[in-house]
């Protein structure tokens, strides 16, 4: 953001070669991002840079919402989230459309061909923002205003400056706050019901990636981590890894979870992987669960005697319905305190009230 | 006539070394090959000891004799003494029959090897590394594995390069009390023109690529074709224990 | 000191033989490592984060019916494997670097001087990346392409230094190609990777136990043994090989061959070794030099104390890690640096030999 004058300029340039009219000359409007910068951006900015989040912001924008959208980091969708990607370009043609300007995480972001979309404003998720580092500079000289969320850290706060700033910058203040509300609300309920309870069992997370016969990433105060800790969980890797990382099995055994979570997701060719989310069949996924009841001595956990062994949508963390998430982690530590409350209930409200597809799929499930 | 080798012709690669060399050693006599630096003798003592190609045909008492069996019953010991390394003398010995070392080391065969190392002067340095001892040490203990294999036909590239005058009369005497007493056949390349003088029965000359002469040393070691091998003018004079040369400026 | 003196000779060799006291002070060397060894892989077997008993994990380890099921499963189906698995490839590497030593004549070189390392990590990488599996024995897809991987860069290797006549030098210039070339090749698959297969794959190439098990353990155990068994009648020739090409020559080696069948072990050992527990570094460099200060260059008792000085560094890193974070997982190839590298040092600095 050096100067009014470059930025005009710029943006003169670039409308008068495309003959499209100069942005309107409504006044700018300010948004405070995650970061705590303000910055200064038009009012009902029509060509948006979007480099994640972008469930996030169909649920803040709405259906239409990617007519704005002139750049996406494609690879971070449909790469990543490749069933999901493929359930949203069935419900809205338009995203398979949008300027690919590469993944940050790969290297392969293109400064150039972001600029060349000409955005009114960039969004960025933070952990994009500290791997782009000086590229973030360069587009605020350019003079593109870049806005950073952070649905990543999962911490209700940030969930809500997130929410408010898409809102601000999408025109949807309503709509957002009335996200913020359904977040907050559905969060305080949570939190107040497990206060009530005074188990804390012992909690088991693993990425089910690699198939029961490796052991793969656990999580400690970040992600799941983050989720288990707040429901009232006793995270066993807690002091163990820093953030992500493989427990020894021995630990695990020796720990005795009482619940077991299994994070799964649309990985593509991979046949011992547990697999959910959208357009997913449950019974695929408790076919792919079943093995890791038969790791070595796991016929002895708590976790898998009892039958608490859970599979959870990996991309269901990190957005805001990851609110049914934590009502469903919360659940099965505490049956009794939220025996009125039906996780899969939130989240069908969720997709049905925000989203432009209706929830179908497999997003968490219990292994019977 | 142990090892004759005929019409023997070397090259690397497209450049010849040697051409259309005749050798002929004989039982019992050390033969001295001498020529100037890069002419040739190291790559004819690795064709004879069947380390090397050659064109030519090599026998060994009139029969035709493959590289293979070469490796089997000559000796060859390689010129540069400089390298190194953490194996100790006995160890070096002891390779010189690499076919008879099993698992177990026979202590006759230690006893036998330490016999050598001490008829070097060696014996008490047995137990050290090669790189722990002089480099004339280190040549005294390679030749000492070249005698190990107790073979019939020695070749040996500049054996006495790195040792002082003591060790250098020592060795040559050993070479000669060897051959006589074995009936053992042995080329030597050497610099030094009085040892040759006055240890070789034989002498060989290399110049430009091909044999200039051959014959007793007396025949050979002239002065005039010294001037014409190596370009030096050198007196050559008879005393009672050989031939004597002294070069005494380069022309 | 007479060649002539025949007395002399005799009452040398009468005298106590210094070579039978080398020996001797092998043999001890070997057999302290021996019990260093069955310390450390007893160690191992008694340390874990379910902090069991001696004498439940002894029990456990026996089968004796004292030993609760659980006590059994994390001794019999846990800490065994991995043990034996550190063992085993600590073995393997200690034994491929000391003939990649002995072949290249050169201090510096491991298992991995000609790349085989970065093969093995490209063929784990491409698995990793798109997800292809073995049909029938799908968990033996990523190790079957690091080994498959880890050939082909042997091949070429050997394809490159063969037209050259297989020198040292040759094949040290061969190898560093191939490893540039499967370093790159790697770093490409990785650029094209999403950051959770990203993460797979660095952890892979990081090398860890935790892969280990009873299906593995038997494949890996049985290279090794092949080849050792396929060494052991060239164990002289290697020790002559240290004289350098010429005198190997001259004492009726034919070098170039055996340089090519222990560069073929060699291929095979680190391959197996790799393409299990992925690529654990400084064990196949270290535990070489280390054991020739113990026993010198004999390589009848290199190989073998290279072999406990491998297993060694391999399970004390396991005790280490596991006493560091009892329940995380540190990349045993982490650790492996931190215990075999201040040995190393302490050979140098103590140590009388000027030449390796």
């Amino acid at each position: 953001m050096t100067s009014f004058i470059t930025r005009r300029l710029f943006g003169g340039l670039t409308a008068a070669a495309l003959m499209l009219p100069l942005p309107a000359l409504a006044e700018p409007i300010t948004v405070t991002d995650v970061l705590g910068r303000t910055v200064e951006l038009p009012a009902q900015p029509e060509r948006i840079l979007l480099g994640f989040y972008f469930e996030d912001t169909f649920a803040v924008g709405g259906p239409d919402v990617y007519d704005r959208v002139v750049g996406i980091s494609r690879e971070a969708w449909e790469g990543w989230r490749n069933l999901q990607w493929q359930a949203y370009v069935d419900a809205v043609p338009r995203i398979d459309e949008i300027a690919d300007v590469g993944e940050v995480d790969a290297g392969s972001f293109s400064l150039e061909a972001a600029i060349a979309t000409q955005p009114d404003v960039a969004i960025f998720a933070a952990w994009q923002h500290s791997v782009l580092g000086d590229a973030v500079t360069r587009m605020e000289d350019a003079g593109i205003p870049v806005v950073i969320l952070d649905y990543n850290a999962q911490e209700v706060e940030k969930h809500v400056t997130s929410t408010r700033a898409l809102g601000a910058i999408l025109g949807a203040e309503e709509r957002a706050q009335d996200l913020v509300d359904f977040y907050q609300g559905t969060y305080d309920d949570t939190v107040a019901r497990v206060a009530k309870s005074n188990a804390k069992p012992r909690v088991y997370v693993e990425l089910g990636r690699k198939g029961a016969t490796e052991t793969d990433n656990s999580y400690a105060g970040t992600m799941w981590g983050k989720l288990v800790d707040t429901a009232g969980g006793e995270n066993i890797a807690n002091g163990q890894i820093e953030k992500w990382g493989a427990l020894s099995p021995e630990y695990v055994l020796a720990q005795n979870p009482e619940v077991v979570f299994l994070a799964g997701s649309g990985w593509m060719s991979r046949d011992n992987a547990v697999i959910l989310g959208p357009n997913v069949d449950v019974a695929l996924t408790h076919e792919r669960m079943a093995p890791y009841a038969g790791r070595p001595g796991w016929d002895q956990l708590d976790a898998v005697k009892n039958g608490e062994m859970h599979g959870l949508y990996h991309g269901g963390a990190r957005t805001l319905y990851d609110i049914a998430f934590f009502q469903y982690i919360a659940k099965q530590l505490h049956p009794e305190q939220f025996e009125d409350v039906d996780p899969q209930a939130t989240l069908d409200g969720f997709f049905a009230e925000y989203m432009p597809i209706q929830f179908n799929g497999t997003y968490f499930t219990q292994l019977k | 006539m142990s090892l004759s080798a005929e019409n023997l012709s070397i090259a690397h690669g497209a450049t010849t070394v040697l051409r259309d060399v005749n050798v002929q050693l004989r039982d019992g006599q050390i033969t001295g090959l001498i020529g100037p630096n890069g002419v040739g003798k190291s790559s004819l003592l690795k064709v004879l000891a069947g380390l090397a190609k050659g064109t030519g045909t090599v026998s060994h008492e009139g029969v035709a004799f493959s590289e293979a069996q070469r490796r089997e019953i000559v000796a060859y010991m390689p010129q540069d003494s400089s390298a190194g390394s953490s194996l100790t003398l006995t160890e070096v010995v002891l390779l010189g029959r690499l076919g008879s070392l099993g698992l177990r080391v026979a202590p006759a065969l230690v006893a036998e090897v330490e016999g050598v190392l001490s008829e070097f002067g060696l014996g008490a340095l047995s137990h050290r590394t090669l790189d722990a001892v002089s480099g004339g040490q280190r040549q005294l203990t390679y030749l000492a594995q070249a005698l190990f294999r107790e073979p019939r036909i020695l070749l040996l590239d500049e054996p006495t390069a790195a040792l002082d005058l003591r060790h250098q009369l020592l060795v040559f005497e050993t070479l000669r009390k060897l051959a006589r007493e074995k009936n053992i056949a042995i080329a030597v390349a050497v610099h030094d023109l009085s040892l040759a003088g006055q240890f070789c029965d034989q002498v060989m000359c290399l110049c430009h690529g091909t044999l200039d002469a051959s014959g007793t040393p007396q025949d050979v070691l002239t002065a005039d074709r010294l001037a014409r091998v190596y370009g030096i003018e050198a007196e050559v004079t008879q005393n009672k224990s050989g031939l004597r040369v002294a070069a005494l400026r380069a022309i | 000191m007479n060649a002539n003196d025949g007395a002399a000779t005799k009452e040398i060799v009468s005298a106590p033989s210094s070579y039978s006291r080398l020996t001797l002070r092998r043999i001890t060397a070997l057999s302290v490592g021996a019990c260093l060894l069955m310390a450390c892989v007893l160690g191992d077997i008694l340390t874990g984060p379910a902090l069991l008993s001696v004498g439940n994990t002894v029990a456990a380890l026996f089968g004796l019916e004292t030993a609760s099921s659980m006590t059994t499963v994390i001794v019999w189906d846990i800490r065994l494997p991995m043990t034996l698995m550190a063992l085993t490839v600590g073995a393997a590497l200690a034994v491929a670097g000391v003939i990649m030593q002995t072949i290249l004549g050169n201090p510096l070189a491991s298992p991995y001087t000609l790349g085989f390392s970065a093969a093995a990590g490209f063929g784990a990488a491409v698995v990793l990346l798109t997800g292809i599996s073995l049909p029938f024995l799908p968990w033996l897809t990523v190790p079957a392409a690091a080994f498959a991987a880890t050939l082909v860069s042997a091949a070429l290797v050997y394809g490159l230094s063969r037209a050259q006549g297989m020198t040292p030098e040759v094949m040290i210039l061969a190898g560093i190609a191939t490893l540039f070339l499967f370093q790159s090749l790697q770093s490409m698959v990785q650029y094209l990777a999403s950051p959770e297969v990203l993460q797979a794959i660095v952890f892979w190439l990081f090398g860890s136990l935790l892969k280990a098990s009873w299906d593995n353990l038997p494949v890996t155990a049985t290279i090794l043994v092949i080849c050792v068994a396929a060494i052991l009648p060239d164990i002289w020739r290697l020790t002559a090989l240290r004289m350098g090409d010429d005198r190997a020559a001259a004492v009726g080696i034919n070098v170039t061959r055996l340089r090519v069948r222990m560069f073929v072990i060699v291929a095979l050992l680190t391959a197996g070794a790799v393409a299990f527990v992925g690529t654990i570094g400084f064990v196949g460099l270290v535990a070489p030099h280390i054991a020739r200060g113990f026993v010198g260059e004999d390589q009848r008792f290199l190989l073998p104390m290279a072999s406990i000085v491998g297993g060694v560094i391999m399970t004390g890193s396991s005790i280490l890690s596991k006493v560091i974070s009892p329940g995380g997982v540190i990349p045993i190839g982490i650790v492996t640096a931190v215990l075999g590298v201040p040995f190393l040092f302490g050979l140098i600095v103590l140590g009388k030999r000027r030449h390796w």
